[in-house]
């Protein structure tokens, strides 16, 4: 076999990519040729510093760290942060609920009036009471019954704002 | 750095959460990608001083893109593809600024300094600029070998071509490079004012 065709298979030999009649045919060669037996070397050397080329790739911590920097990653992290998270999913819950009983109270009204009338007559009892509470509020100076309110949802946005930039980050 | 071998499965999930905004994985994604796309950007681009800058714009071009991904190729098809379309727009945009291939002249020979991890670099630097001699596909498929180590099955579905045409890249890249760097080396030893 030439010098040339046991070039090529030099090439692949590090690669364990040689049949065994091929590895053999390069061993035999390389034994009696001084020219093949420096290439032979020379694609160790080759081998070497083609595996310390990965030496010199960027590292991915700080890579990481640079892309999760940026603005526009950060300001959806922000987003995701401060809305899902479980005060104002808790308070998603209570909205629901609330549009359910608005919705379909009445068809709850039954199930309380069979418990008995006493249950009943409590029940009619303390709602009509909450809604005459808020009736005299409102009657008697709508102002601060929204002032109330307001407050109430101004402390719940601040405790969600406060829970999601503690947490909402991890 | 964590290396992940993610099935067909594992991935579509994996995009799915984060399409959801987990961000853990989209990190991930990332993460077990990082090498594939350090090698194309380059193969492609180049090796030297812009690396990082181009890794970055891929992760944002990935991120904005996610959403695209259908899963009919795999995540690593998917994600070199991109790595190397932004690779050759930011070459293209920056081709004047990277160092030109005369500079070679330039690099310590591996006898100027007795400091091993000084020659290893010069050497390591001085094959890397040959390999920007090489053509472009065999220099993808010698990166992603050597730097994102992978397999020649895996470098064959990355590159969406055949596994005989990867070994024949792998190995030609190699007799190319061994004759180059015979030839300067042989250069070398004649001394300065030969070229």
């Amino acid at each position: 076999m030439n010098c040339n065709r046991i070039e090529e298979l030099c090439a692949r030999y590090y690669d364990g990519d040689l049949s065994d009649e091929e590895r053999r045919t390069v061993d035999e060669h390389v034994a009696g040729c001084a020219a093949c037996r420096q290439s032979l070397e020379a694609f160790a050397a080759l081998e070497t510093s083609l595996g310390s080329l990965k030496e010199d790739i960027p590292s991915w911590k700080r890579a990481e760290a640079r892309f999760f920097r940026r603005p526009q990653i950060r300001r959806r992290r922000l987003f995701v942060g401060i809305v899902f998270n479980a005060p104002v999913m808790l308070g998603l819950l209570f909205v629901a609920l609330g549009l359910v009983l608005l919705i379909v109270g009445d068809l709850f009204l039954p199930a309380i009036h069979s418990l008995g009338p006493r249950s009943a007559s409590a029940f009619d009892g303390a709602m009509r009471e909450v809604v005459r509470l808020f009736t005299d509020a409102a009657a008697v100076n709508p102002i601060v019954l929204a002032a109330i309110y307001g407050f109430l949802a101004f402390a719940l946005m601040c405790g969600t704002s406060v829970f999601a930039f503690r947490f909402g980050r991890k | 750095m964590e290396e992940f071998r993610l099935d067909a499965h594992e991935e579509r999930e994996l995009v799915r959460e984060a399409l959801a905004a987990n961000e853990r994985a989209f990190r991930k994604i990332l993460e077990s990608h990082y090498t594939l796309i350090c090698s194309v950007v380059r193969a492609v681009a180049g090796s030297r001083g812009e690396t990082d800058d181009i890794v970055q714009e891929v992760f944002i071009k990935i991120y904005r893109a996610l959403g695209d991904f259908r899963g009919e190729a795999r995540l690593s098809t998917w994600i070199y593809r991109i790595a190397r379309n932004e690779a050759i727009n930011a070459a293209a945009r920056r081709r004047p600024a990277m160092v030109s291939i005369e500079d070679c002249e330039e690099l310590p020979a591996e006898t100027d300094s007795p400091d091993a991890s000084y020659r290893r670099r010069a050497t390591r630097e001085r094959l890397e600029r040959l390999m920007e001699r090489l053509d472009e596909q065999h220099r993808t498929a010698l990166e992603l070998r050597y730097v994102g180590e992978k397999s020649y099955e895996e470098i064959a579905e990355i590159m969406g071509i055949p596994l005989g045409t990867v070994k024949t890249c792998i190995h030609r890249a190699k007799l190319s490079l061994k004759r180059m760097l015979t030839t300067e080396a042989k250069a070398l030893e004649k001394g300065p004012g030969i070229s």
